[in-house]
């Protein structure tokens, strides 16, 4: 398996086995992280190969320190995006309860100091206040949308911490964003 | 739909919490081939169709299921005073002493506990119609992870309750003979004791001391009814107590305790409770054994020493009857050596 310079250095001489070695190094994270929002294969899976297109014109003459998560911050935008679109169009019959959870935190546009001013800098801020355990927990839940079941099985973790954790994060957050001009 | 302002904001943050957060294994369950699926699939059907009609439980499973328990009780340094309960004696007439042989690829429920707020739990596997079994010499040197174990009961009137979904994913090996496995788990159970309680696990994977790994994504069913749980005995504490002017009782069993209220509980006491205050028991001998606030997990002071919290549950909000905290054993304990519990400096006296 290539490293990532190789990878990326596949795409600045536009080789086009840069999409497959991506994918064969970081496909099941990316398909992962879709399906986790979408629900269903084929929609994750079109937006994988998306993700995999926009890579493919933004580097060159981006150059990202870390290939992985680059792709995966792309792959999870995308898969929001298509979510949106589909409950625009009434053809997403799921729920996604995580993004549910977060809207009670800080739903939309409104009521924010400036639009988008500093809230992912407050968000690493706030994400370093938190305890180890909690943060994971956090992250897990809302950035790569894992079930509570997922996250203690591969932490160990027991249910109600998890649900606990979750909970006091959100309330943590919420607090956190009001004191500093957010309105809810 | 409109995605939460705070859920787009999150895509950009820094990398080092991702890396920290990442999944140890991503790709697990969705990416099996389906071939492979389907073959396991075939090869396990046995597994999947058991039969839920055969409500068979045996007597080896309660003494597997003690030998079990004693074994993690020794392991933990429980008290022998506390440990020397007598499953059997719980209510083993309710169970069948000749249950009949298990078939290839069969599963079923060979004993259980029930209690007011969790489970103890042993189930059998016949693996001998699995191709991939022939292939394993040790099973008990098998590392075995298991997808999803959940329960749900059925009260009297037909009505589902999850069990809040808390079922430990604990389940242990505890026999292999001739390619039937035994294993034993314990779990939470909220609100009460069902008519019918129904476990579900959605397959599970081996992996043998050479580092093969076998999967069964097909997952299996059981339930049992009450009349054929063992049901342990309960005591409800003689008097309420207040703690901060909330007036309190505790019902606990072998399986776990449960601190209630008939009153509306500020939230805010619900989550010191759950935080800050330790619970203390007090043996007839005159032991006291201090199990801190917010000792959930593992890592907490007293996990290994005492037994208790496997996990426990909020229910603040969920009705007058039911607020308060439902704290699961991870160990059995003879209940009949305690003699007061003191919590939030509130004392629950037992007969």
């Amino acid at each position: 398996m290539l490293t990532d310079e190789e990878i990326i250095e596949l795409y600045f001489t536009r080789d086009e086995r840069a999409v497959a070695e991506t994918s064969l190094k970081y496909g099941g994270q990316c398909r992962r992280v879709s399906y986790n929002i979408l629900k269903t294969k084929e929609d994750a899976e079109e937006c994988v190969n998306e993700s995999y297109l926009k890579l493919w014109n933004l580097i060159p003459p981006e150059r990202p320190d870390e290939l992985k998560y680059y792709l995966l911050k792309i792959v999870r935008n995308i898969s929001l995006n298509r979510l949106k679109f589909l409950k625009r169009r009434k053809r997403f019959d799921g729920v996604n309860l995580s993004l549910d959870e977060l809207e009670n935190i800080l739903p939309d546009q409104s009521g924010s100091p400036e639009p988008d001013s500093g809230l992912t800098e407050l968000l690493n801020t706030f994400l370093d206040t938190l305890k180890r355990d909690d943060r994971i927990i956090f992250l897990r839940k809302y950035w790569y949308f894992d079930s509570v079941a997922e996250i203690t099985r591969d932490f160990g973790f027991t249910a109600p911490k998890v649900k606990t954790s979750l909970f006091r994060t959100r309330e943590k957050l919420r607090k956190y964003l009001t004191e500093r001009g957010y309105r809810i | 739909m409109k995605i939460p302002r705070i859920a787009e904001a999150l895509g950009n943050i820094d990398n080092r919490f991702l890396a920290e957060a990442e999944p140890k294994e991503i790709t697990r369950r969705r990416i099996v081939p389906t071939v492979i699926a389907a073959a396991l699939a075939a090869a396990l059907c046995g597994i999947t169709a058991f039969a839920i009609g055969s409500r068979v439980m045996d007597m080896r499973g309660l003494e597997k299921m003690k030998g079990y328990i004693d074994s993690k009780n020794e392991a933990a340094n429980v008290p022998e005073s506390l440990t020397a309960i007598d499953l059997e004696s719980l209510g083993s007439s309710l169970l069948s002493e000749d249950a009949a042989p298990l078939g290839p690829g069969e599963s079923r429920l060979t004993g259980m506990v029930a209690g007011r707020s969790g489970y103890w739990v042993t189930f059998e596997i016949n693996l001998n119609d699995a191709d991939f079994a022939e292939d394993i010499e040790d099973f008990e040197a098998c590392d075995y992870e298991w997808e999803h174990i959940s329960a749900y009961g059925i009260s009297p009137l037909g009505i589902r309750s999850d069990f809040g979904g808390v079922i430990s994913q604990n389940a242990e090996l505890i026999s292999a003979e001739d390619g039937v496995l035994m294993f034993a788990f314990n779990g939470i159970a909220f609100g009460g004791i069902p008519d019918e309680i129904v476990f579900n696990c959605d397959g599970f994977k081996l992996t043998d001391p050479t580092g093969r790994s076998f999967s069964n994504d097909s997952g299996f069913e059981f339930s049992a009814r009450k009349e054929e749980c063992v049901i342990p005995e309960t005591l409800t504490s003689k008097e309420a107590a207040e703690i901060e002017g909330v007036s309190f009782k505790i019902d606990m069993d072998c399986c776990g305790l449960l601190l209630y209220s008939d009153e509306d509980v500020p939230h805010d006491l619900i989550m010191r409770i759950y935080d800050d205050f330790p619970l203390v028991f007090t043996l007839k001998d005159g032991t006291e054994i201090t199990e801190p606030g917010n000792s959930f997990g593992p890592e907490s002071p007293g996990w290994e020493e005492f037994t208790s919290h496997e996990a426990a549950h909020i229910l603040s909000g969920r009705g007058t009857e039911q607020n308060g905290i439902y704290y699961g054993f991870r160990t059995v304990i003879d209940i009949s050596q305690i003699e007061k519990i003191t919590v939030g400096g509130a004392e629950f006296g037992f007969e």
